[in-house]
């Protein structure tokens, strides 16, 4: 699996490019600033995915970001996973906001767990989504009626949703059998009056919009 | 027939406003016979001779509290003048008093007003009171007004008292035969002054603003004056300034002192741990290597924390519109943001901005039990406007907390204003205003829901 690799500090760009490397990817370009970044993406031979620092030289404001967006623009549905320092709502939104699915955003701290970031980026490279946990416990705390009717356990199984695993992941975090996720999951869709789907990316995406929404 | 009635009920209304006007500054000038008859109370000595000490007592008596009532009523009046002035003649014109001193108590318990030490209180109030205004300008310039105010407003008065004079020279100078011409000078005078109404009637607007003119010729603050309110001003908010610049390091100091690099410190203990253990036994080696990971994961999260306090990344990213959509978005309870902020603004005023809503939405979330929150940014003539309304139960006070007042310190810094609008039962509207200027055209996204 190809990688494009964005990240201007020498240090943790060796150490991810190593990362990655040793579970198989093959990282085709290692970029420091945003305008060589958007030129790897938007070449003529895309990755299968890309991971990308927020903060990039030369403004070092959002040059990652906006380049990821950019790009995402011109190639719908091109797989990203976002890394920063600081995770925020708005820029969780702007990513999130085609609709498209194959979007990461977690903070740089979940790289210290090669396993779950490792499958993130294979989430992410197949379509799906990895929201990073802060992000959805933001949402999760917000005062909101519907969320208030769901159990402890159906908020847990929600967040997890939120964040992008499958029914199996779940099950395995919360030690559960895959049957019981889902019956949580359906309770979950009910009570929120959401449309079920099996997909996985689909149910994500209704999840995250809800959660979103529900803010207006 | 209509329009030429709400003609004439428009320039009545006008008339009515200057007639109140100098109603108003007769009554000041009438204000002044309070301590006027003070003159009177020398010129009655003699009759105390005669009559013995009682009546003297009772005549001082009189003038020590007319003479009061005098200072306090005509500087009132004044400042309903002022408001007047500013409503109906359209010029505004500042207080310009001086702010107040403060008596201090030294350790010994005497009172110290600035000037002398005392050992009575109501002594050295008074002492303080008197030599406060005394030494104002502003209240010699208002007794000025007070005695020149009705001459300067009707313009016609001067032109009588030409009359009379020059009427009164040639009368002094004999020629009688003016007799009839002199007694004619009071339906002269009578004239004058329902010309002064007649000109009042055909053209109010000229009367009420040649009025405002006068009236801040005498009223506002003079330039020294607005000068050294102006420096008092700044002086203090320089210290406010210095002094929650300094609060601040300490807080940062004490923050990465107990915090991360007390961790960084633990973690190379640990580190230093693992490997004399990781030829003797391997798995306490893993054990604390799981250890020290989590303290680093832990580390990052102060610092993260830290850097959101002294300044937020999304600040420094998108500036002031995007930072506070994110405020927006990160609360408790929804808030409806409308944010029109066409540029970023110079860093120290986003910073303030930024830091300011956040608190007033933490206080919001905390006290309000508001269900709604709204919040509107606006930029325009120079001037940051923005404000958060809820429909919580109100009641927001300066005194309830050191809050308030320490978000109106730091934006003193700025000439900046916060303004509570918070009756009790609600709805709280806090406006906080900040002069600025832009400073490059706007460079960010939005997210598009707003």
């Amino acid at each position: 699996m190809r990688v494009v690799l964005a990240e201007d500090l020498y240090l943790l760009r060796e150490g991810l490019t190593h990362l990655l490397r040793a579970h198989g990817f093959d990282v085709t370009a290692s970029v420091e600033t945003g305008p060589d970044l958007l030129a790897a993406l938007t070449g003529g031979d895309p990755p299968d995915v890309a991971i990308v620092d927020v903060r990039l030289p030369p403004t070092f404001t959002d040059e990652g970001l906006q380049a990821a967006l950019t790009a995402r623009r011109a190639r719908p549905g091109l797989p990203i996973l976002v890394l920063s320092q600081h995770v925020e709502q708005l820029y969780a939104r702007e990513l999130l906001a085609d609709g498209t699915g194959a979007i990461g955003y977690l903070l740089k701290d979940r790289v210290f767990n090669a396993d779950q970031f490792i499958d993130a980026v294979r989430r992410v490279a197949a379509g799906g989504t990895a929201m990073d946990p802060d992000v959805i416990a933001t949402l999760l705390t917000h005062h909101d009626q519907p969320l208030s009717r769901l159990t402890p356990r159906e908020r847990d199984v929600l967040g997890l949703m939120a964040e992008g695993r499958s029914n199996a992941a779940i099950a395995a975090q919360l030690h559960l059998s895959e049957g019981a996720v889902s019956k949580y999951t359906t309770s979950i869709f009910t009570k929120l009056d959401l449309a079920a789907s099996d997909d996985d990316n689909r149910r994500v995406l209704a999840v995250l919009a809800y959660l979103n929404g529900t803010r207006y | 027939m209509t329009a030429f009635r709400t003609a004439v009920r428009q320039r009545m209304c006008l008339l009515g406003r200057v007639i109140a006007l100098f109603a108003l500054t007769a009554a000041e000038l009438a204000l002044l016979g309070l301590p006027a008859s003070a003159i009177v109370v020398p010129a009655i000595w003699p009759v105390v001779l005669l009559h013995g000490a009682a009546v003297g007592g009772l005549l001082w008596l009189w003038f020590v509290p007319a003479s009061a009532v005098f200072l306090v009523v005509s500087r009132g009046l004044l400042r309903v003048h002022r408001r007047l002035v500013a409503e109906w003649c359209g010029v505004q014109i500042p207080d310009p008093y001086r702010e107040r001193p403060r008596l201090e108590r030294t350790e010994h318990g005497w009172y110290w007003n600035g000037h002398d030490y005392n050992k009575y209180r109501w002594l050295s109030r008074i002492n303080l009171w008197l030599r406060w205004r005394g030494n104002d300008p502003a209240t010699w310039r208002d007794l000025c007004w007070q005695i020149l105010g009705i001459p300067l407003s009707v313009v016609v008065l001067p032109a009588a008292a030409c009359v009379y004079g020059t009427l009164a020279v040639v009368r002094l100078c004999g020629a009688t035969a003016l007799d009839p011409l002199f007694f004619g000078s009071y339906v002269v005078a009578g004239a004058a002054a329902g010309a002064a109404l007649v000109f009042a009637y055909v053209s109010p607007k000229q009367m009420l603003s040649w009025h405002g003119l006068t009236a801040r010729w005498l009223l506002a603050p003079t330039e020294r004056s607005r000068l050294r309110t102006r420096v008092a001003r700044l002086t203090q908010t320089r210290t406010d300034a210095t002094d929650a610049q300094a609060t601040e390091l300490r807080r940062i100091e004490r923050d990465l002192h107990d915090g991360a690099q007390a961790r960084l410190v633990a973690l190379g203990l640990t580190l230093g741990a693992i490997e004399r253990l990781l030829d003797t036994d391997p798995a306490a080696a893993r054990e604390l290597l799981a250890r020290s990971r989590e303290a680093s994961a832990q580390a990052l999260t102060e610092l993260r924390d830290l850097v959101r306090g002294i300044h937020p990344p999304v600040l420094a990213e998108r500036g002031l519109a995007d930072a506070l959509r994110a405020l927006a978005l990160d609360g408790p309870t929804p808030v409806q943001a409308r944010i029109d902020v066409p540029g970023r603004l110079s860093a120290p005023i986003e910073s303030a901005a930024y830091f300011a809503v956040a608190e007033l939405l933490t206080n919001t979330a905390k006290h309000a039990r508001a269900a709604h929150v709204t919040l509107t940014a606006e930029y325009a003539a120079n001037v940051l406007r923005i404000e958060v309304t809820d429909d919580g139960r109100g009641g927001a006070t300066d005194s309830a907390g050191t809050g308030l007042r320490g978000l109106r310190r730091r934006l003193g810094t700025f000439d900046g204003t916060l303004a509570l609008d918070s009756p009790p039962g609600g709805p709280t509207r806090a406006t906080l205003e900040i002069p600025c200027a832009l400073s490059s055209p706007k460079t960010s996204t939005s997210s598009g829901r707003d």
